[in-house]
């Protein structure tokens, strides 16, 4: 020990030992770690050092921008036309689509005005790519090109042409973070599809699946049910797909039935998300609960 | 010495960036932290380049890259930089096989201190193959010492 710490010195073996200089560090990294917590000034430091990193950002996208370049440059033009033609294929059908969607919107809401029901939330999509995901086996995010450049904010849901990604946890100057539904801290308000029913899921952290808590064990929910936002919070759009239900287990001797779902949105095989932008803002319903509650 | 330095902050950035890609096999992040790595071949190869301030500090600069909380990577450098001190004189002694174990132990130190960390401020375990990142790591550091500059001298 003591000839190791001589080769540590530089010149000869002078000021404080090393287990005294560990416990001075391990002090300051757990005051900093203690104020973190409480203040969360991580978040505004990150907001300057975003800046610096976006250098390194297009190095790691160096690979995979030379790739698609060549090999959209030496793609033959056959291969092109047909692509083309099965998009132009698709786009009418999808337009037809729309041309429906938006009568049934109308009849919708014409009937929603009669019965005097509130109009939903109405939303735009904006793709983004993905440009990294965070290293950090304690935290599932994802990190997305554009933050307040293009006016997004915290709280806005992302998802994808399958189902619903995450949530906008985070914004820089021109990257913002994406916490995805498996994260431990992220819980999304759902419907069965099947029967209506409505709950929560919450982020398992690990095995990519989340869960639904809080279910009584004689609960209808079956195996492959599809579970869809209800839309109730007005954070989400109503009828995006989050899950499957994989498997349930209903065990008499636990108080909660214990329910295991799959994502339907392929969370990590994707290079484009879309950003859900709200156009008509829905006035807060939580908060008079609240002052109902304090009453 | 100046030369020595540049070549350490290098090796420490191209490790910044190699963290930010996954080693992704069976749903499992099997990417072990480069940066750790370039800072642990570093302390064996030259003790002297580096300090427990400098693992401190490098630690800090994690923090803020990719961190969670303010100075967890910090705390975990600097305990590595303790346990590599203690281990240094043995890892001199052993064949390169034993010296894997060392270096496995001490990527797994590094990784329940981490884990100690984020239990005790959001209760949250990580799946097994966590662990797994460790031996990751010493598979990274076995290819590495097929070149002769990664040698560690006896």
């Amino acid at each position: 020990m003591i000839k190791s710490h001589q080769r540590s010195s530089k010149l000869f073996n002078k000021g404080p030992s090393l287990l005294s200089k560990l416990l001075l560090l391990t002090l300051i990294s757990i005051v900093l770690m203690g104020i973190d917590f409480r203040f969360h000034y991580l978040k505004e430091i990150r907001q300057f050092t975003n800046v610096f990193s976006k250098p390194f950002h297009s190095v790691l996208n160096l690979p995979t921008d030379i790739y698609n370049f060549t090999t959209q440059y030496f793609s033959n033009q056959s291969r092109l036309i047909q692509e083309n033609e099965t998009l132009r294929l698709d786009m009418d059908r999808l337009k037809a689509d729309l041309q429906r969607l938006d009568f049934l919107d109308q009849e919708n809401n014409q009937l929603k005005n009669l019965l005097e029901v509130k109009n939903t939330l109405k939303f735009k999509t904006e793709a983004v790519n993905i440009i990294y995901s965070r290293f950090d086996p304690f935290n599932q995010k994802i990190i997305i090109d554009g933050g307040q450049n293009r006016e997004f904010q915290a709280g806005q849901p992302v998802i994808d042409a399958l189902g619903l990604v995450g949530q906008i946890s985070n914004v820089f100057p021109e990257t913002s973070e994406v916490t995805l539904i498996i994260d431990k801290k992220m819980s999304v308000p759902i419907q069965v599809q099947r029967n209506g029913l409505r709950a929560i899921t919450n982020g398992n952290g690990q095995n990519e699946t989340i869960s639904l808590s809080y279910l009584p064990n004689s609960v209808d929910v079956m195996k492959g049910d599809i579970l869809k936002t209800s839309g109730i919070d007005t954070i989400y759009p109503e009828g995006i797909a989050v899950a499957e239900v994989l498997e349930i287990n209903n065990n008499p001797k636990l108080p909660f039935a214990k329910i295991i779902c799959k994502p339907i949105s392929a969370i990590r095989n994707h290079s484009h998300v879309l950003v859900v932008t709200p156009i008509n803002k829905i006035p807060n319903v939580v908060a008079p609960i609240k002052n109902d509650q304090k009453k | 010495m100046i030369r020595k330095n540049k070549s350490l902050i290098l090796s420490l950035v191209i490790a910044a960036i190699l963290n930010l890609i996954h080693i992704n096999i069976f749903n499992a992040d099997l990417t072990p932290d480069f940066i750790l790595l370039t800072l642990i071949f570093w302390f064996f190869k030259n003790p002297n380049a580096v300090s427990i301030s400098l693992f401190w500090f490098v630690g800090l600069v994690t923090d803020i890259l990719i961190g969670d909380l303010l100075g967890q990577y910090a705390l975990t450098y600097a305990s590595c930089y303790f346990i590599a001190q203690y281990f240094i004189n043995k890892i001199m002694l052993n064949n390169k096989y034993q010296q894997l174990l060392y270096i496995f132990f001490i990527f797994l130190s590094a990784q329940i201190i981490m884990l100690i960390i984020n239990v005790m401020h959001d209760l949250h375990y990580p799946e097994l193959s966590y662990y797994l990142q460790s031996i990751t790591a010493v598979l990274i550091w076995y290819a590495f010492t097929k070149f002769k500059f990664f040698k560690l001298d006896h």
